[in-house]
């Protein structure tokens, strides 16, 4: 597997502006005919499986005989094709007087009599009969005619490969299948039922990553393009890695400044602010959309300098967990600079409290996600704050108070504000939570799209009647809803559930009963069939009779 | 709001049911008449599967039957898992009129259960109205052999008419209270020449 920073290892390639822009800006038309051969000679060596590369002339393409029809059937408007590009095409053609499998090489070397742009016609006339040169058009028609309708290798267009745009659409979604931004595994001690996907998905990641690193060693221009997608996204998960790209950077003062879009450190559990600061230094933040410093406890992400306010406008995602310097300030500098917020994931830093997120409710208005979730210090995180944050954000879909010291109170105001869009909820260990309003709530069919509700160690959560309940009607809906309860909870719960089945069960068996043993149930008799039968037989008896 | 309280109120059960056997028994017969009530005398030959429901509403149960109905000619028994898997009970039925109807029984009775090995199975003679017209001697043959066979597949045995509403509805009673274990207060019919009803074993 290739790390990141191998990657970056790479980059000490000769870099000359202009020539590596002729390669992006590959034009056929245009493009020196010297520098074109070198890349198709290596594209023809590349492409093995291309036959008539290899045994005839490197620069024959099956392409030609397209040319050649078009000239033998328009040959009308062959004049004025060949007229006015005449001169640029031929230029542009690949020069064969250096080139050693071109049976005219000789003869090239030998013509000496003309000296005119018309050089390959003449070539021509070795093999038919001579024409008159010179300016008769008919002549040159003639002599195109001849030339062209030669089984005589010319000019090849470019292989997809060589044309940047498509290049860059085949590696961006290689990017796109192959770069994942690192994930937790859920802990293995959960009973969660949505823990094999994320294991197998993990896996896959192990497999597939790096492909966009062997992009880069393909040629020149997929080492421009791949670098420029890499650059978008800046993705680390390893300390030794990242440590090696930071000095890299610190170094190469002339290098660009790099203009990403994901910034992703994963678990660099002893990356030290430096760091950042010299990141800082190197990075220009102004397209960010998605930042995240999972597990660097050490990390302050600072984007202001102290002369200017940098506006993050772009930034969607943020993602700062388990900090122990995050704090209050950053809250508050981050609601003045990113307006556009969605996700603001904050699990575990432990420093921010209800004066951060204040500010985040009072300015952010386009939060879909949110996750304060903490182990400690949970009563820093009240009703004070979040109730102002749901008020101003009505399109919250996933909400995440593990842990926070919020009251019913928020939860009732979830419920005002984001009953039809809230999908999933998270409560564990919130001391504050009462059986009265979630059991109330879930009664009276609020979060119609609910799908997941952790209530892990809420103890004062005893009323799972009206849970199971709408846990059967959202299942009846077509989500399927999973509550998250710790073991204690689930042994409650599962008991009511068996409790409610049985006396469903009994309801349904009295129903039944009462039906079965019905007397009139449509069906006739045997007696009354006797009596039928009887009648009829007498009826039958008596027409016979008379 | 409406879903839950209609939720709240309305428990449904459903209940798959296979029909088996030879082919103009009167499977597809017995089938329209406990879904429709009604009853048509002209012949029309299933091909391959027939299906239907019957929602059944006491209080605040709904019972649905899923009747499945297997076209009795050979060729069809490809689709028989179709059929049998799934069914909480497998009606096994034969014509009373003739004897080879029953015979066939048993191996129909092979063939479920390599597909289905926990359905309930059901012996149900049909025409019981054409059966009595027929002598003693044959009603007696008839009934005695359904009985045993009836015992060894240690299955309920039911003579039923569809056109004169015989046992129609009994059998679907029969089959709750077989799946649910639950006490039905119906007369066994056992005598020869009585519309049989035969469940208490």
């Amino acid at each position: 597997m290739i790390t990141p920073f191998t990657a970056n290892k790479t980059a000490p390639l000769p870099f000359a502006y202009k020539y590596d822009n002729q390669i992006y800006d590959f034009n056929p038309y245009v493009s020196p005919s010297g520098h074109r051969r070198k890349k198709q000679r290596r594209n023809s060596s590349m492409a093995s499986s291309d036959d008539s590369d290899v045994s005839s002339d490197s620069d024959s393409k099956p392409t030609i005989t397209l040319d050649k029809m078009k000239i033998d059937v328009n040959f009308a408007n062959e004049v004025s094709f060949f007229s006015e590009s005449s001169s640029s095409d031929l230029d542009s053609l690949p020069d064969y007087s250096d080139d050693d499998f071109s049976p005219f090489s000789d003869v090239e070397d030998g013509d000496t009599t003309t000296g005119s742009d018309f050089s390959s016609p003449d070539r021509c006339d070795l093999k038919s009969p001579p024409l008159i040169k010179g300016s008769n058009i008919n002549s040159i028609i003639g002599q195109v005619s001849e030339l062209v309708s030669e089984p005589e290798p010319e000019y090849q267009p470019p292989s997809i490969f060589e044309v940047p745009e498509i290049v860059y659409r085949i590696l961006k979604i290689v990017d796109v299948q192959t770069t994942h931004v690192p994930q937790e595994v859920p802990p293995v001690s959960r009973n969660s039922c949505t823990l094999p996907k994320s294991l197998s998905s993990q896996q896959l990641t192990s497999s597939m990553s790096g492909t966009l690193y062997n992009c880069l060693m393909v040629n020149r221009l997929f080492y421009q393009i791949t670098k420029e997608i890499l650059n978008e996204k800046i993705i680390f998960s390893n300390e030794g890695h990242f440590n090696k790209f930071v000095d890299v950077l610190e170094k190469s003062l002339n290098a660009r400044i790099l203009k990403p879009k994901v910034l992703v450190l994963h678990k660099l559990f002893t990356a030290k602010q430096k760091t950042w600061e010299i990141l800082k230094s190197r990075i220009d933040y102004s397209n960010i959309e998605h930042l995240e410093l999972y597990m660097c406890p050490k990390l302050y992400p600072q984007f202001t300098t102290k002369e200017s306010t940098l506006q993050l406008e772009k930034l969607r995602k943020l993602v700062v967990t388990g900090s122990r310097v995050l704090d209050d300030k950053f809250l508050i500098n981050l609601s003045e600079t990113c307006c556009n917020l969605q996700t603001l994931d904050i699990r575990a830093c432990e420093l921010v409290s209800d004066y951060g997120i204040y500010f985040i409710g009072q300015r952010c208005t386009q939060l879909k996600e949110i996750n304060f979730g903490r182990k400690n210090r949970g009563s820093l995180i009240t009703d004070l704050s979040c109730s102002v944050l749901i008020r101003n954000n009505k399109q919250l879909k996933t909400v995440g108070f593990a842990g926070c010291h919020i009251s019913d109170k928020s939860i009732w105001d979830l419920a005002v504000n984001c009953n039809t869009t809230l999908e999933r909820l998270s409560l564990n260990n919130c001391p504050l939570i009462t059986n009265q309003l979630i059991p109330l709530i879930l009664h009276s069919d609020y979060f119609e799209r609910m799908s997941v509700l952790e209530l892990r160690y809420v103890s004062s959560v005893t009323n799972w009647k009206p849970v199971i309940e709408f846990k059967r009607r959202q299942e009846f809906r077509g989500i399927s809803m999973l509550i998250e309860v710790c073991d204690d909870l689930n042994r409650q719960m599962k008991k009511q559930e068996l409790e409610m089945d049985k006396c469903l069960s009994k309801r349904i068996f009295r129903d039944i009963v009462i039906w079965m043993n019905e007397l009139d149930d449509g069906d006739l008799p045997y007696q009354t069939f006797v009596e039928q039968q009887l009648q009829q037989q007498q009826q039958q008896q008596s027409v016979q009779l008379k | 709001m409406e879903d839950h309280s209609e939720d709240d109120l309305v428990n449904h059960i459903a209940l798959k049911i296979g029909l088996i056997g030879d082919s103009q028994i009167g499977k597809t017969s017995l089938m329209v008449k406990y879904v429709e009530g009604s009853f048509d005398e002209d012949y029309i030959q299933t091909l391959g599967v027939n299906f239907m429901d019957k929602k059944v509403t006491i209080r605040n149960t709904t019972i649905t039957f899923s009747i499945w109905d297997l076209g009795g000619q050979r060729e069809f028994i490809s689709m028989l898992p179709l059929v049998s898997n799934d069914a909480i009970a497998i009606l096994f039925m034969f014509d009373l009129t003739r004897k080879s109807t029953l015979n066939s029984i048993k191996e129909w009775y092979r063939q479920v259960r390599g597909f289905n090995k926990t359905a309930i199975p059901f012996l149900v003679g049909t025409k019981y109205d054409k059966f009595i017209d027929s002598s003693y001697q044959d009603q007696l043959e008839i009934t005695q052999q359904a009985k045993k066979f009836g015992e060894a597949m240690n299955a309920p045995v039911i003579f039923c008419s569809t056109s004169h509403s015989i046992n129609v509805q009994k059998i679907f009673k029969i089959i709750i209270s077989r799946a649910f274990d639950l006490k039905l207060h119906l007369d066994e019919i056992v005598n020869i020449g009585e519309p049989i009803l035969l469940y208490k074993h």
